[in-house]
Parts: structure tokens; sequence; C-alpha cells
């Protein structure tokens, strides 16, 4: 991060984890490739929260974590912030979903797409509307979510960084 | 090297014997292809938490490696990665191409060359696997991507993740004498195959 937020802690959010915070700490995935950062904004009580979301939903066998499935992720997101005092009311903002290799043959290439769908089609269920987003591609991202201020920084991999 | 289900050491040293000869024989190719030795080092074999794979694999996710990916179908399904640090990979091109690559992006000229030896080696790797199990195995068109190393293998991961929870993790490390090459080729065969594969190499 720039010089200006040293103040912040950083909290890392692993695959398939999610995180909820209030003031100064900035909730950071390095490396996205085709999961999906989910950001949880609660503007008038400063809380936010983030997800890393791996697959669109789980299947019988899987074994998921807090934020491993896109079908769940989001509201047990939403449980977390409840803890900060969050009411439920949040924006979103989304990063992610890319495809990192274009193989005919597998299914690399289209679960970064398919994560897409799922957390727009959740996200618009559940009447959170998505502010910013910086989906789809072939390039992976870092994302540093702000929980103070609501900023989402993505980076790629040449450095190039986008706040939003 | 961490054990943390139940490889015996049979299992082990069959994983590491397919290793050894399956990066043999790409190591051979990338030989010939630079016209330099290449070494590898002694299989590393592992088994990991998919969700823990791309912390494993890479010293920092965010490192720029380039990255030829290969899915395997037939009797063994799996995966294989041939991971070059951007440095190598540069090397490599300017070597080849003697056309001194060295900015940080690979010109699509360099990207080409290193998809098509990445290519080279991973068949040569998955060739050796099916004449030493006398496995069918049927490999994708190799795909190439330059990015950060943990994004990379985190796409690959969730693959895997779709069939099982933990990927085994047979990864062999190529350099050569003047450790220009630092290379590596990961292969993760689904825990389903790893057992079709020590029943024809006679463990089980």
């Amino acid at each position: 991060m720039a010089g200006e937020e040293v103040k912040s802690t950083e909290h890392n959010v692993g695959l398939g984890e999610l995180k909820a915070s209030s003031g100064r700490v900035v909730l950071v995935t390095r490396a996205l490739g085709s999961c999906i950062a989910v950001a949880l904004y609660d503007r008038e009580r400063k809380v936010g929260g983030l997800a890393h979301v791996m697959l669109p939903k789980g299947s019988s066998r899987s074994i998921g974590t807090a934020g491993k499935f896109a079908d769940e992720a989001i509201s047990n997101l939403l449980l977390e912030m409840k803890k900060f005092g969050c009411d439920g009311t949040v924006v979103a903002k989304i990063a992610g979903g890319s495809e990192m290799f274009k193989s005919k043959g597998s299914s690399i290439g289209t679960i970064g797409k398919n994560n897409i769908e799922m957390v727009k089609q959740v996200l618009r269920k559940m009447k959170v509307p998505v502010v910013a987003s910086d989906v789809g591609g072939n390039k992976a991202r870092s994302v540093f979510f702000d929980t103070e201020t609501g900023l989402l920084m993505v980076r790629s991999v040449n450095g190039e960084t986008r706040r939003m | 090297m961490s054990n943390d289900t139940n490889l015996g050491d049979f299992e082990l040293d069959a994983l590491r014997e397919i290793g050894n000869i399956g990066a043999g024989h790409a190591a051979t190719s990338l030989s010939h292809v630079l016209d330099r030795k290449i070494l590898i080092d002694v299989p590393n074999i592992k088994i990991v938490p998919l969700v823990k794979l791309p912390e494993q694999a890479a010293d920092r996710v965010e490192e720029p490696v380039t990255a030829v990916y290969v899915r395997i179908t037939g009797d063994i399904t799996g995966t294989t990665l041939f991971l070059l640090s951007s440095e190598s990979a540069r090397r490599i091109a300017s070597v080849l191409l003697n056309d001194g690559e060295n900015s940080i992006h690979l010109s699509r000229k360099g990207k080409n060359l290193l998809n098509r030896i990445g290519g080279i080696m991973v068949s040569s790797y998955l060739n050796a696997l099916a004449m030493f199990t006398g496995l069918r195995v049927v490999a994708t068109e190799p795909s190439f991507a330059f990015d950060m190393a943990g994004a990379l293998v985190e796409a690959v991961a969730i693959e895997l993740d779709l069939e099982a929870e933990v990927g085994i993790v047979v990864e062999t490390r190529f350099v050569d004498d003047d450790e220009e090459v630092d290379g590596r080729i990961v292969f993760l065969p689904t825990p389903k195959s790893l057992g079709s594969i020590l029943a024809k190499i006679g463990v089980y």
C-alpha cells in the first residue's frame, strides 16, 4: 500500500475465507485468479468485510469454509459484519473472476465467469447494490480493502493500480 | 516435505520415481533446445489441502512467472504445470531469439517460444510417465500464461478442487550450472489417479 496508509493493519483473507472489521484495517487478498473478492461496506457504521470466493456453489461432497462458495459466502460475511455493528445495509465492490488459462477440454477457463455470474446473482437477490466492479479478463489481481473508508484498491502484476 | 495423509514410504518412493523419470526426460528435452546441461533436483512430494496450494507453490504469491498448463485425461486425470521465473523466461527467450529480451514483458515471439518449450517439456514428462506406468495419458493442448504465481496456481487448484479437497504434488525443480534457468514441473494427479498409478507400477 502507499505510504499514507501505513497506520492501517493488514489482515490477509485466504482462499475460501472471509473476514470483517472496522476502523483502520485493510483486508488483503493477494494474487486472485479465477476467485472473486467480494467486499461489502456499511457506509453508516463504517464496517467492512471481504470474502475470497472460490466457486459458485458446493457439491454434496464438498467441505466448504465460510467464504468458499458464492451462494453461502455473502450471507456468511454479513453475519460476520453484524458482530461489528453492521445492520445489513451494505454496498458491494467486487474484483476477480479471471480466466488465467485458455484451455479447450478443461473447465479451468469457465470457473471465473461462473463465479462472476453467481456472485452478481446472489447480490441481486439480497438487494445489495454493486457500486464498483473489476471482474473478468485474464489478469491476476491483488485486492486491498480499507474497512474504514470502503476504498477498494486493485493491483495487477505490472503494478498498475485501480482505486474504486 | 510434508506427508500429512496416509502415503507410505513405498508410495512416496513411487511418486518420487515418477517425478525423476518425467522431469529427467523433460530436462533432456530442454538441454537439447538450449544446448546446455540441465540438472534436476530430487522431486518434492507433498499432500496439501488445495486451498493451501497457491501459498505452498510460491514463495511470494505475487511473483511474476510464466506458466504452461496442461490438463490430463485418459486412464488418469490431473494437471501438469511448467513454471519458470520471469527472469529465467527472459533469459531463455533472449538466448534463443537472440534479440535481447530485457523488458519485464515478453514479446509475443518470446511468449510463443516459451509456450512451445513448455509444451515440449510437459509432453516429455507425460510420455515418460505413460511409458513407465503403461497408462494411457491424454493431454490437452498446452496453454501459456504470464502472471502472478499464486493466481495461476490458484486457478489450477480450484479446477482440481472440483474433484477432491487435497492435492498430490509431485514437484521437480531444474536448474543449469550457471543458475540461469530456474524452473519447475509440477505434476498434480487427482487422488483417484494415484491409485491407478500405484497399481500399475506394482506398489499395491
